[in-house]
């Protein structure tokens, strides 16, 4: 107002503190991998890669979760079997395993029954061509039978992919490190970020060892995205951006999506379930004015982004997006 | 009358083989079935065990004493593996029927129970962000409503600011029905504040904050605690019990079915064996 000279926002107090593993903090350090069988997991390993399997054999799951670029294929929106485009962002394959429910509306409760939606939706197929195809591969159909005693069956070809994407986990970040007691894994700036991470509220949403999901959460919570988004020359909400509406019809449940992990979610762009976020400053910077109402500063945002950072993990020894972290 | 005798004791030896080789076989698949208690038992206990962690998470949660979500997480997909030890037990016979029906009562307990589950971690998640920025939101609407001056708007909610500060205190802390009115009536009152200013007035955005805050907690604090006490009555717990005890039971009666079979299977053999034994004496002395 003319004349009145507002005080400032007082700067959220952080306060650094010294990492303890205490089982009821926010955000926990990334388990190690559940024990799956080896032979089944192998097999999980070849039907992941194998594009034949698709309608037009040119689309396997590594195609829009390929493992050298931390296991999403940096589109707004994959391509999928003769010409399908997915309706919603492509999240990353690692540490799925860690979820508690699949896909943007939360509607699967296991990676097998997930493996619907892409198999259909995607690589637009069904489970019994694919049954079949794998049977007329001598070496596969025998890799199954040694390893079920059903052999090729749609629970077992599910089962075998769940458990090589069990294997998919990217421990050891710099920020599980600093969880586990080293000091010095994170740099003043980044542990400045994780505290403001913490006190900004962003950890009551992204929080456990996934950081992030395992809740439903409102995208919109203090400002209505959609409404916003066709204000500023955007497409109206779609069917399939309803959420968790899909699955319980209820009103308040529109626009309820399952809160993605930031695990490695400096390697993942763009962000959220339309992908209209180019850079992890924008993503940072729109979900402090949509979730939170408030208008992050430049330096908040940087040393948030800079905390998110060492989020990134290693993949079995290497990094998951094929280069330095 | 030495051959009377003779096919007596006969016939009362291989009877009594016989009988003990039926009853082996009868006890041997009792046995078989039997055999899988270490296995169930342990299952069995960790769904108690997850249905105690889920409510006691759900507790803690509510308190703010538990910040992550993952160890209710984790007692859910315990408590989903009921479904499937409910199809195994029923394939063993129907000894464990009542077990099988409990955690199948348990499975569609715990399925109907989930979306409330869900809702009440989303709840607390924004009943967690409206605390936090509460404050801060009134602070700064305080401040403006202060600056603005009598004549505008804004001003008229400086009041109606420090009465839903004290109201929403007193709601966080005790959530009772007068408290939610004299809320809601504070909120309407602001709800006209807010009709009053400009569509680019700065106050508008901070206002429409803090009244989306308010609402937050208004909906969310009492929702909160009700679905916290629910889940400490619901059924579930009552279900898993059930089954443990059903299974007890059920194995108790195995083993003791067991002790008969091997005391009669021992008793038998031995009469089979005398039996057999003074046949062939009487068969020698001829």
């Amino acid at each position: 107002m003319q004349g009145c000279d507002l005080a400032p926002e007082p700067e959220l107090a952080v306060q650094v503190d010294e990492p303890t593993l205490d089982p009821g903090q926010a955000l926990q350090p990334l388990p190690t991998a559940p024990r799956v069988d080896p032979a089944r997991a192998a097999i999980g390993a070849r039907l992941y890669a194998d594009a034949t399997l698709s309608a037009d054999g040119t689309v396997s799951c590594a195609t829009c979760h390929p493992l050298d670029r931390a296991g999403a294929d940096g589109l707004a929106h994959s391509r999928g079997a003769n010409g399908i485009e997915t309706p919603l962002n492509t999240p990353t394959i690692y540490n799925a395993t860690f979820n508690f429910r699949f896909n943007w509306n939360g509607a699967y409760t296991s990676l097998e029954d997930e493996f619907d939606a892409p198999i259909t939706k995607t690589m637009d197929t069904t489970w019994q061509a694919i049954d079949a195809k794998i049977r007329n591969q001598p070496s596969l159909n025998a890799a199954f039978s040694a390893a079920y005693p059903e052999g090729v069956t749609t629970a077992n070809v599910k089962d075998a992919l769940a458990r090589y994407i069990d294997t998919l986990i990217t421990p050891d970040s710099r920020f599980d490190q600093y969880l586990r007691g080293d000091h010095d894994a994170l740099s003043a700036s980044e542990l400045r970020g994780y505290e403001l991470f913490k006190t900004l509220g962003c950890v009551t949403c992204h929080q456990g060892a996934n950081v992030g999901g395992n809740l439903f959460q409102r995208l919109g919570v203090m400002h209505d995205y959609f409404e916003e988004r066709v204000q500023r020359g955007g497409p109206a909400p779609n069917q399939d951006e309803l959420g968790r509406f899909e699955t319980t019809h209820q009103v308040a449940d529109r626009y309820v999506f399952r809160v993605p992990s930031l695990r490695n979610v400096a390697l993942t762009p763009p962000y959220f379930h339309d992908g209209s976020s180019a850079t992890l400053d924008q993503a940072v910077a729109k979900m402090g004015y949509l979730q939170l109402g408030r208008t992050l500063t430049t330096e908040q945002i940087k040393v948030v982004v800079a905390f998110l950072k060492t989020l990134t993990g290693l993949a079995n020894g290497s990094d998951p997006a094929g280069g330095a972290p | 009358m030495k051959n009377r005798s003779l096919r007596a004791w006969l016939s009362v030896g291989v009877a009594s083989v016989v009988l003990a080789a039926g009853i082996a076989v009868v006890e041997r698949r009792v046995s078989r079935v039997a055999s899988n208690y270490p296995q169930d038992t342990t299952q069995l206990r960790a769904l108690l065990v997850a249905r105690s962690e889920l409510e006691r998470n759900v507790l803690e949660a509510r308190a703010g004493l538990q910040l992550n979500f993952d160890p209710i997480h984790h007692a859910v997909l315990v408590l989903r593996t009921a479904t499937q030890e409910a199809r195994l037990l029923r394939t063993r016979g129907a000894v464990y029927a009542q077990t099988a029906a409990a955690l199948t009562q348990l499975s569609e307990a715990l399925k109907a129970e989930e979306p409330a589950l869900e809702n009440f971690k989303t709840d607390l998640a924004l009943l967690r962000l409206a605390s936090r920025y509460f404050p801060l939101a009134a602070d700064a609407l305080t401040q403006r409503a202060t600056c603005a001056g009598d004549k505008h708007p804004a001003a008229h909610g400086g009041a109606a600011i420090a009465e839903l500060r004290t109201y929403v205190e007193r709601y966080e802390d005790q959530p009772t029905p007068e408290i939610a009115r004299r809320l809601e009536a504070a909120l309407a009152e602001l709800d006209a504040v807010l009709g009053a200013l400009q569509a680019d007035d700065p106050e508008r955005a901070d206002m429409k904050v803090l009244l989306g805050h308010t609402r937050a907690i208004l909906s969310r604090r009492e929702r909160l605690d009700r679905f916290a006490r629910t889940l400490a009555r619901a059924p579930a717990h009552r279900h898993v019990e059930a089954a443990v005890r059903a299974y007890e039971h059920a194995a108790r009666g195995q083993l003791v079915q067991l002790t008969v079979l091997r005391s009669l299977f021992g008793v038998l053999v031995t009469l089979g064996l005398v039996a057999l034994g003074f046949a062939v004496k009487h068969t020698t002395r001829r």
